[in-house]
């Protein structure tokens, strides 16, 4: 998918390090250490994105512990869902028909 | 505080809104922007609608809530500003809309239903039929604590029953911008929703520009400038339904570059076409057959 972009459009995002590709390095001028954030590409998307949305959650406080845990398998059908929706590759992402048989949205229990 | 921030450009423009003065286009009747001023309980249309107040404001114009003096029912008329881009804009928004509601006779689709269209002291106004809270709104009055799973499950259903619609063969049409803020609950208590504002949409066969979408629910192709089609609005929901849950943007990027470093950061799927350091494998499998 980024082989095939333009350059104007790959470089804006991506460098070329080695012979692949890897996500640009924003530069921080910041004023007193040389510090520059180190952006790290995931590489188990199902358990950052299930951080995302437990620990969000989890930080409101609108459920407690034991309600999560009792609901933990929906958590778990739910970051799969949005992880077939957001598929990097269009080609591969969740068509909405087979959206609406994901056992998440099935469930109803 | 992304959210504090798009109050504070609303309220900007808010402000910028009330210093305008009367009418300088359009025979007076329209402010600096071509937007029509209005006057509260106007009658329009042959005294068919009678104008309330303003409910929303996009580029293309203003909604204003109405009341059909014969159903006595309230609507919801989108009033377009009286400049050709923006009118030729909301013809294409028109046919789309038409199609839509012509192959979904028993409205069960979760599509915006438009009842009728005419043109106003040069506006083209779209009458839609009233519904009540957008999902950023609902948000907001969790005090962007979220929403539960199973409400969430109900939107998701719907949407996706609306999206199957839209990719349908005969339908093909892409909403090219879906938000929190384009899904509407059709009564303030249920959990029945709507798919508004095909402003930006188009066939998939037709697609007009290249710089679409809002960014935080943007779809990689999109900002790559690749081919994109019905997929990109399943990436938009996608972040739309974590949002719901956790109440805040799942990539909430602060211009299209730090959009994907957002998106890297979480979620990198591991398939042979994009950067994962799982698979570096497969990705330089890929460089190489492309270059060969």
């Amino acid at each position: 998918m980024i082989t095939r972009t333009d350059d104007q459009h790959k470089n804006q995002f991506f460098a070329q390090v080695d012979g692949r590709w890897t996500i640009k390095q924003r530069q921080i001028p910041s004023d007193e250490s040389n510090k520059t954030e180190t952006i790290v590409p995931s590489t188990n998307p199902v358990l950052s994105l299930k951080a995302v949305v437990e620990q969000e959650a989890q930080r409101k406080k609108k459920y407690s512990a034991s309600d999560t845990a009792h609901s933990s398998r929906q958590y778990d059908l739910f970051v799969d869902m949005i992880h077939n929706m957001l598929a990097f590759d269009p080609k591969l992402r969740i068509a909405p028909l087979d959206a609406l048989n994901h056992p998440f949205i099935t469930n109803v229990g | 505080m992304y959210y504090e921030e798009r109050e504070a450009r609303r309220a900007a423009r808010a402000a910028q809104r009330t210093q305008a003065g009367p009418g300088p286009q359009n025979n007076g009747w329209d402010d600096e922007h071509y937007d029509y001023i209005l006057t509260p309980n106007e009658m329009i249309h042959s005294d068919k609608y009678q104008l309330q107040k303003r409910i929303g404001k996009g580029s293309f114009g203003q909604v204003v809530k109405a009341i059909n003096q014969i159903t006595k029912k309230e609507v919801a008329i989108k009033i377009i500003k009286s400049k050709k881009p923006f009118l030729m804009q909301a013809k294409t928004e028109i046919g789309l809309l038409k199609h839509l509601n012509d192959n979904d006779e028993d409205d069960e689709h979760n599509i915006v239903r438009l009842l009728e269209t005419f043109i106003f002291k040069n506006h083209q106004c779209i009458v839609f039929e009233m519904l009540s809270l957008n999902l950023y709104e609902l948000l907001k009055n969790t005090h962007f604590a979220g929403v539960s799973l199973n409400l969430i499950r109900k939107f998701a259903k719907q949407i996706l029953k609306g999206l199957a619609y839209l990719a349908r063969v005969d339908i093909d049409i892409i909403h090219c911008d879906l938000k929190p803020e384009n899904i509407l609950l059709r009564h303030p208590k249920r959990s029945g929703i709507k798919i508004i504002d095909f402003g930006s949409s188009c066939k998939s066969s037709k697609r007009m520009y290249s710089y679409i979408q809002s960014r935080f629910y943007r779809s990689p192709e999109v900002m790559l400038g690749l081919q994109y089609s019905v997929a990109i609005d399943m990436w938009s929901l996608g972040c739309i339904l974590v949002e719901m849950h956790t109440g805040e943007p799942l990539f909430s990027g602060t211009d299209q570059f730090d959009q994907m470093q957002k998106i890297v950061q979480v979620y990198l799927v591991y398939s042979a076409y994009c950067l994962s350091q799982l698979d570096i494998c497969s990705l330089l499998f890929f460089v190489l057959y492309y270059h060969i």
